[in-house]
């Protein structure tokens, strides 16, 4: 008897050991995204594919080989809608070439792998693995804190450009402010359900959203997410509903327009916040950033009610949004893969929240931020498992 | 009373494995029907070919007989989708054609970053309230009337495009550096200084340095244009292929008129008049059996996972916590029928004894006559047993079953596998539950 007793020790702690090398993966690659880990492999992309591979590994892991192979329909339907749109990969493949269509359809499978994945993961250890998000946190900060004080240059080896100068805020590990600031926002939404300190970790993230990337368009993110909260408590009508939205506006735009005129915002938001209190819209439509995203808004939508709502697969421009590759590319697809997200985020949170989350995500998924980036597949993950873990283990949390 | 549910029915877990178990028991529709959806793309798409070669061989021996066809009435030949690709096609050109001319004439091509370093020149100058000051130096610089101006002092006949590219406005520490690029020293220093004089000394006194440094900002800016260009001319090719004739010539027509060659698209050769063969396009073919392929798995993978039936003994187990006590096959032999029932009677048996229970009642979601034959077998082998077996039907619909369980002291239930939905086993338990009916367990029937 001895000898099997052992062997089945030794069984299961290899199983032990392969659970937390996945896990550490996956959590490694969603929570730095923009890292280069093998600089050799140049993909010309912001956001580097080996949370995407790690993902397929461990999914296959999972099903295969640990039998681990249930999970929700919203994640059931992902899959099956992420299939139909590689149909036309695969025909697009034919015409545009297999490597072409391979990178743009690598979007569609991470939306669906990493969230699998991770709900495996965080379904084997019981939990959302807190210390490690805690730890990351710090990583980024600290990294930040070097480049803003130190070495602007720090960590530049490691990501496969920093764009940024004096008027913007620092890049962190991220390849731009903008990019820093929103894997900030994904972080504070994971940090949202978090056991312990939790308000210490987004008074952190807070932090660099405002001091280290200065960045606008994250500013931006929270706002919405903001009216969100608002709009959430007037709908469920709950007690002072109006006064606290009218408290949250009035000391938003009052915070704003005092931190203007003491001249104490960086450059590039003094310079926005400037042309639209001087109502110079025309100004504002030519700056770079802010014209671009809204052309990729405008111009996704319109060619998605164009097409009337059919697939166009990957023929054609990529626009600079989220959302709007999605709707053009999958067409009604896409209309179920965001509202299969949209239930996934609803499930997730409790009733008095699911509102704010739903409406914040799917908006801000409007603007520049690609699904392929894995912290926002983390995000789906996250919201994947606490729907599993379901909301009574959710609001015990809190 | 208020009514409760207990049950979680909308957080159901669906198994990958049992899903592709019962999508690949259906291999044979999956397979049905993507040859299906092959063969009738194939032919929708060989019936457009031929009409659209038809068609475009009657124009040509109408060109042939000296009649000309104009944009119009090539339009009004195609299809709203044939149209639209010529279309996107157009909008390719157009790239083709802004990327050709850019690197035709930007200086920055001529200054040929790749091979050698930009030349850099910079202005240092100490500032203040440097981020206001930087905003007001990029608009100096990038004033349409400003650049206007150094391009007529310059006297070179370029786009002002093509200088506004050459200056980048940059803030390190506490300075401005207005970098300037171009081909040689000579006009990096020219264009500096014509700009110094526009700029008219408002930042205070500049330093002009020199460097070698390349500029990465424009390489990486004349990489994206070189990218573009190569993308859209593979896509355009990609079109051209594709095209029927009266595509191909409307496509002609209209990239002429964006380059300003009308009259040159109108004046061409009348061509002796060919019916083009009409041949099966494969990747039309493999697109249908494709789609058939993925369809059908989709459509069998969403009916498996949205239909709300309960899927084996696991799944009564988790949802509804409830113990199996038996699967039972129906479309078996009648040897196995019959180790079967007695299995059944023996099992129940024992749970009867073990929860010290002599009277039962046999019910299930879906009682039909099938069902009801086994019910009534059970119940005859039961009550040698000494057991008091009752049957009935539904009974949340059921009031004569509802009023039996009044003489019962506990429920088995009878569900079907992949046919009884969940729903209506919660309803049931629900119901039961109300009732205060002790519940001993499930038995499991498999059709097939």
């Amino acid at each position: 008897m001895r000898p099997a007793i052992k062997r089945e020790n030794k069984k299961l702690d290899i199983a032990k050991i392969a659970d937390c090398i996945f896990e550490v993966l996956l959590y490694s690659t969603c929570l730095f995204p923009f890292t280069m880990w093998v600089p050799v492999w140049y993909t010309g992309t912001d956001s580097q594919p080996y949370a995407f591979v790690i993902s397929i590994l461990a999914v296959l892991y999972y099903v295969c080989i640990k039998k681990e192979n249930k999970c929700s329909r919203e994640m059931m339907l992902l899959i099956f809608c992420v299939l139909l749109i590689g149909v036309y990969a695969i025909t697009d493949a034919i015409s545009l070439g297999i490597m072409y269509v391979a990178k743009r359809y690598v979007t569609y499978v991470s939306m669906a792998s990493i969230p699998l994945a991770l709900f495996f993961v965080m379904k084997a250890r019981g939990r959302v693995w807190e210390r490690f998000i805690k730890f990351s946190i710090w990583v980024w900060l600290i990294a930040g804190i070097i480049q803003k004080w130190f070495d602007s240059d720090f960590a530049g080896r490691y990501v496969i450009r920093q764009t940024t100068d004096i008027e913007r805020g620092v890049v962190s590990l991220a390849t731009e402010p903008s990019a820093y600031g929103y894997y900030c926002l994904f972080v504070l939404l994971l940090v949202w359900g978090f056991q312990k300190n939790r308000l210490f970790y987004m008074g952190l993230l807070l932090i660099q959203i405002l001091a280290m990337a200065q960045s606008t368009v994250t500013l931006m993110y929270l706002g919405i997410y903001l009216i969100g909260y608002a709009l959430n408590e007037i709908l469920l009508r709950k007690k002072y509903a109006f006064l606290k939205y009218f408290g949250l506006l009035g000391g938003g735009l009052g915070a704003l327009y005092f931190a203007y005129s003491k001249q104490l915002l960086p450059g590039r938001m003094y310079q926005i916040i400037h042309l639209v209190l001087i109502g110079d819209w025309s100004s504002l439509l030519k700056d770079g950033s802010i014209g671009k995203r809204l052309d990729g808004i405008t111009d996704s939508i319109g060619r998605f009610v164009d097409n009337l709502a059919l697939p166009q697969g990957f023929v054609g421009e990529r626009y600079f949004s989220g959302n709007g590759i999605l709707l053009v590319e999958g067409g009604f697809i896409s209309v179920i893969i965001l509202f299969v997200l949209a239930n996934m985020i609803w499930k997730a949170y409790p009733g008095s929240q699911r509102f704010m989350f739903v409406f914040g995500f799917l908006i801000i998924m409007f603007s520049a931020i690609p699904y392929s980036c894995p912290i926002v597949c983390m995000y789906i993950g996250y919201c994947c498992y606490q729907a599993y873990i379901g909301v009574e283990g959710n609001e015990k949390n809190k | 009373m208020k009514k409760t549910n207990k049950y979680q029915l909308y957080n159901r877990q669906i198994s990958i494995f049992k899903v592709l178990q019962f999508i690949g028991r259906r291999w044979k529709f999956v397979l049905l029907l993507a040859m299906a959806l092959a063969v009738f793309s194939g032919m929708v798409r060989y019936y457009k070919d031929y009409r659209n070669n038809m068609i475009e061989y009657q124009k040509a021996v109408e060109k042939a007989n000296g009649i000309n066809t104009s944009q119009e009435e090539l339009i009004a030949q195609l299809s709203e989708t044939q149209y639209n690709e010529v279309q996107r096609c157009l909008y390719y050109w157009k790239v083709v054609i802004d990327a050709t001319d850019y690197l035709e004439n930007s200086l920055l091509v001529k200054a040929d970053p790749y091979s050698k370093p930009v030349e850099l020149i910079y202005y240092d100058k100490d500032a203040e309230q440097i981020e206001n000051q930087i905003w007001d130096m990029k608009a100096l610089v990038m004033d349409e009337e400003i650049l206007q101006e150094v391009v007529d002092e310059l006297g070179w006949a370029i786009d002002t495009t093509y200088i506004a590219e050459l200056v980048t406005v940059t803030g390190e520490d506490n300075r401005i550096c207005v970098k300037i690029a171009a081909d040689s020293k000579e006009n990096c220093r020219q264009i500096a200084e014509i700009f110094e004089s526009k700029i008219n000394g408002k930042f205070g006194q500049p330093t002009i340095l020199e460097t070698t440094e390349t500029d990465l900002e424009l390489v990486d800016q004349l990489a994206k244009i070189y990218d573009s260009k190569e993308e859209a001319t593979s896509i355009v090719n990609e079109y051209e292929v594709s095209f029927t004739n009266v595509q191909k010539k409307l496509s002609q027509m209209m990239v002429d008129e964006y380059l300003g060659n009308e009259e040159e698209s109108n004046s061409q050769t009348t061509e002796e008049p060919v019916l083009r063969e009409t041949k099966l396009n494969l990747s039309q073919v493999l697109f249908g059996f494709v789609m058939g392929f993925v369809g059908s798995i989709v459509c069998i993978g969403v009916y498996y996972t949205f239909s709300g039936r309960i899927h084996g003994e696991e799944e009564i187990c988790s949802l509804f916590k409830e113990a199996v006590i038996s699967n039972f096959s129906i479309s078996v032999e009648a040897e196995q029928y019959k180790k079967q029932m007695e299995s059944i009677v023996e099992k129940l048996t024992l749970f009867c004894e073990k929860h010290q229970k002599k009277s039962i009642f046999l019910t299930g979601s879906i009682v039909n006559d099938s069902l009801e034959k086994i019910m009534n077998e059970i119940a005859a082998n039961m009550e040698k047993r000494e057991i008091a077996v009752t049957y009935g039907k539904n009974v949340v619909y059921d009031a004569q079953s509802l009023s039996k369980l009044e003489k019962t002291e506990a429920v088995v239930l009878f569900e079907w596998d992949e046919k009884s939905l969940c729903r209506e086993i919660a309803r049931e338990l629900n119901l039961l539950e109300e009732c205060e009916v002790e519940i001993l367990g499930t038995i499991l029937i498999e059709a097939k």
